[in-house]
């Protein structure tokens, strides 16, 4: 694929998105002040999608987004309420473009039949007017009308305001308009104070100046011509926009510089196209020329001139700030850049490591800055990976609207924390498992309206979508307050299934684990949207695979909330490197809460089990030398570091603490695929290499 | 408002006055400042001029303002502005307005270059 191809693919995708996001923004705020942004926000996207298809020769596409297109106009300019009925088929418009950017462009003319489809429901809800008669109506406004309301656009204008018969009653009310205008955007005042007589042929009640203002703003057409309404009875006012920017606009196109000083006469009407033509022919500058031959007057030049130096500088301003603010960048690049972090890090550990042992001062402060610019230059690195959550979650609102209507139950959905970053990497793996368990809220979760209020509850359902940062992790909690887990028949479908045997001992925690067990399911029914078993044993998988770990509260009658802890990013931790049978291994620093020298005396055995008497408290520990089968000579001073897991400290006792360890994960070989108790390895500065231990499966075997 | 003309107390030609103009020139009182200015100014002469006491200022007092130093132009009578206000300042920037260039230097002592 061409990579102008690529681009296009990548920005279509992005405005369907944000078609998506929009629509159901305008639902959400449908009757409230905040509907008309939504519905503007979603006539801007529509209109972009149908601008970019029609460069590409998506000629279908942008046919059809313009029937679309056309309703929302109508809507925007309030001739068409929105209603439940018309947020559905613009969703369904969506998803129909989402299908036809797959497929090859396609010459307009005949639409798909599922454009014709919407296409006739957009008229039948239209009623009174054709959908084709709108959109005639629309392309001719499009063309006749100077200023389009297009979003993130600066727009230029050029205002006249002349008196109407010299009239002055209401001069302060001109000012105060101007005032307001300045506040707009950059505003350029040419005032024409040719006809102000001297004192003694003054009428001082007439005025006998008139204005012509540049004016570039993000205001649009109406916003500006608004401005003037309490004077435009005393003075005659002529709004024209002259020119147009858009933020996405090509910086290319922005190369082309605005129009010339001849140019600008001519579109003023302060001069005629073949004088300036004949003009042009001679060698001296153009406004000199035209002044001199009495075609235009000085003060006409200056005021063309006030324009164009405007309109030049914004442009300029607008061309440096898109080629600076942001820069799209292919994702293997910024992991190729993440990897040449990681060898620096590694690198770096082992210069650390030679400085330390020659006991030279100046490679040792080499070694320090080193350590310093390269501990900046990782975290910089991984913030260009961390993207907002918010994305992910739109699916949700789309998710849970198309399930509702479904379902026939009426949910309301929350989300808090859209903007908790996340590695990309994270967040592309998380979107499925996440789907899965919003599907089963919805589904299993939430009780029908009937049975909800029969149980005494609202009606309504509710979903809330919770993110946050907690330490080195994001937290995802997914709440409903439906019918809760029926932990009574987990347990008989847990012993139905051989899952666990008929005497299992288990906690409520233990329990709900069990949701997550291969093939489990307690649905009566199947449904297309979950139930058969499969999916939260993959959810768990796809959550593990990610080093995160997933867990399940219940209140039965009340809700569930199921809660995912996933870490920052997958590429580069922190860790603590302790020694174990002379040999280096790294915990997740995100994990150790404190680190103490065992006090053998402090060891008491409880029933059965030998727990550490921490300060009161009863700790459980592992020694790692025993749980990782190692053998080598016994330490005396053994050390303890105590971890915290699932809201419960264990100890892992270890030869020798040595310190904090910049810690760039690699993958285990297939040799080490299956091995139980570490998640991934590195490479130390001496480039030996350190494995890193796994303190969930760790915890998890040994309790088992 | 209040306009008063009287001889600068320099040691030029004789032919140069001071011109204080203060209190409000607004659409108000606009036709009675223009018999006031007419009759501060009709002497032959070139004029130092003072805005400093001016309290208020709108569109029709800027154009006055304007036309007295149209007037100065178009009888060759030379002018300078000795003070500004900032009533008047602000409205100059408001309107887009610019009082003409004065047409000489007066010295302290009321030589006009």
């Amino acid at each position: 694929m061409d990579s102008q191809k690529e681009a296009f693919l990548q920005e279509f995708n992005e405005l369907l998105t944000e078609v998506e996001e929009a629509v159901l923004e305008v639902e959400e705020t449908m009757n409230t002040d905040l509907e008309h942004e939504a519905v503007n926000r979603l006539f801007r996207a529509m209109h972009s999608i149908k601008g970019i298809a029609g460069m590409f020769g998506y000629d279908s596409i942008t046919d059809f987004t313009h029937h679309v297109e056309s309703t929302l106009d109508l809507v925007r300019n309030g001739d068409l309420n929105t209603s439940k009925e018309l947020i559905t088929l613009v969703l369904r418009s969506h998803d129909i473009l989402t299908s036809m950017i797959q497929e090859p462009p396609q010459a307009g003319g005949i639409l798909p039949k599922p454009c014709e489809d919407i296409v006739a429901h957009l008229t039948a809800l239209i009623g009174r007017k054709g959908i084709q008669e709108i959109a005639e109506e629309e392309q001719n406004e499009e063309e006749d009308e100077p200023a389009k309301e297009i979003a993130q656009v600066i727009y230029s204008y050029r205002i006249s305001c002349k008196p109407k018969e010299g009239r002055l009653g209401e001069s302060s009310s001109i000012l105060s308009v101007f005032q307001q205008l300045k506040e707009l955007g950059e505003a350029s005042f040419q005032i024409s104070s040719d006809e102000i007589p001297p004192l003694y042929d003054l009428d001082p009640t007439q005025l006998y100046v008139a204005w012509e203002i540049i004016l570039s703003s993000e205001a649009t057409y109406n916003e500006v011509s608004d401005l003037f309404m309490f004077i435009e009875n005393d003075c005659e006012i002529i709004v024209d926009c002259i020119d147009e920017i858009s933020t996405s606009e090509d910086i290319d196109d922005l190369d082309n510089d605005y129009k010339k000083l001849g140019e600008i006469l001519v579109d003023r009407g302060a001069l005629s196209k073949e004088k300036l033509d004949e003009t042009l022919s001679g060698t001296s500058r153009i406004g000199d020329l035209l002044v001199e031959k009495k075609l235009v007057n000085e003060r006409e030049v200056e005021a063309a001139l006030v324009e164009q130096k405007q309109i030049r500088k914004i442009r300029d301003t607008k061309k440096n700030e898109i080629s600076s603010a942001t820069i799209r960048v292919k994702a293997n690049k910024l992991d190729s850049l993440v990897s040449l972090v990681g060898e620096l890090v590694t690198a770096q550990a082992r210069l650390s490591g030679i400085a330390s042992k020659r006991n030279d001062a100046e490679i040792s402060s080499i070694a320090e800055t080193l350590q310093g610019l390269v501990n900046n230059l990782r975290d910089d690195t991984m913030s260009i990976r961390m993207v907002p959550i918010g994305s992910t979650f739109t699916v949700f609102k789309r998710l849970v609207r198309d399930l509702s209507m479904e379902l026939g139950k009426d949910i309301n959905l929350e989300i808090f924390g859209e903007e908790t970053e996340l590695d990309k990497t994270v967040i592309e793996r998380l979107k499925d498992p996440l789907v899965h368990i919003v599907r089963n809220s919805i589904d299993h979760g939430i009780e029908s309206a009937e049975e909800r209020v029969r149980k005494g509850k609202r009606s309504m359902g509710s979903l809330k979508i919770t993110a946050e940062h907690i330490g080195a992790f994001v937290q995802i909690k997914v709440e409903d307050d439906g019918a809760g887990l029926n932990l009574d028949k987990i347990r008989e479908k847990a012993i139905e299934r051989n899952i666990i045997s008929q005497d299992a001992q288990l906690s409520k925690q233990e329990t709900c684990q069990l949701i997550f067990a291969p093939g489990f399911s307690t649905a009566d029914k199947v449904t297309d949207i979950s139930g058969r078993g499969v999916g939260m044993d993959v959810v768990k998988k796809n959550i593990e695979a990610l080093r995160g770990t997933i867990t399940v509260d219940t209140t039965p009658g009340e809700g569930t909330k199921i809660i995912l802890q996933l870490p920052l990013t997958l590429a580069i931790i922190d860790g603590l490197m302790v020694e174990i049978a002379d040999t280096p291994y790294i915990i997740p620093l995100s994990m150790v809460e404190e680190c103490m020298d065992l006090d053998q005396e402090e060891i008491e055995n409880v029933r059965g089990r030998q727990i550490i008497n921490l300060r009161g408290h009863a700790l459980p520990f592992i020694n790692l030398r025993d749980a990782l089968a190692l053998k080598g000579h016994e330490i005396q001073q053994e050390q303890v570091v105590i971890t915290r897991f699932n809201q419960n400290n264990v100890g892992l006792v270890v030869d020798k603490i040595i310190g904090g360890h910049q810690t760039v994960i690699k993958s285990l070989g297939p040799g080490l695929k299956n091995a139980k108790h570490v998640s991934g390895a590195t490479i130390l500065g001496d480039g030996t290499v350190a494995l890193i231990l796994d303190i969930r499966k760790l915890v998890t075997l040994e309790r088992s | 408002m209040g306009c008063k003309s009287m001889p600068f107390a320099g040691t030029g030609t004789g032919k140069c006055r001071f011109l204080s103009i203060d209190g409000e020139i607004t659409y108000p009182n606009i036709e009675s400042t223009r018999e006031e200015l007419i009759k501060a100014t009709k002497r032959e002469a070139s004029y130092i001029v003072n805005l400093a006491g001016v309290s208020a200022c709108d569109l029709a007092g800027i154009q006055l303002l304007y036309s007295l130093f149209i007037q100065f132009e178009k009888d060759d009578r030379d002018f300078q502005i000795q003070e500004s206000s900032p009533v008047v300042d602000e409205v100059l920037q408001f309107s887009g307005l610019s009082f003409p260039k004065p047409t000489c230097s007066i010295s302290e002592t009321g030589e006009i270059s």
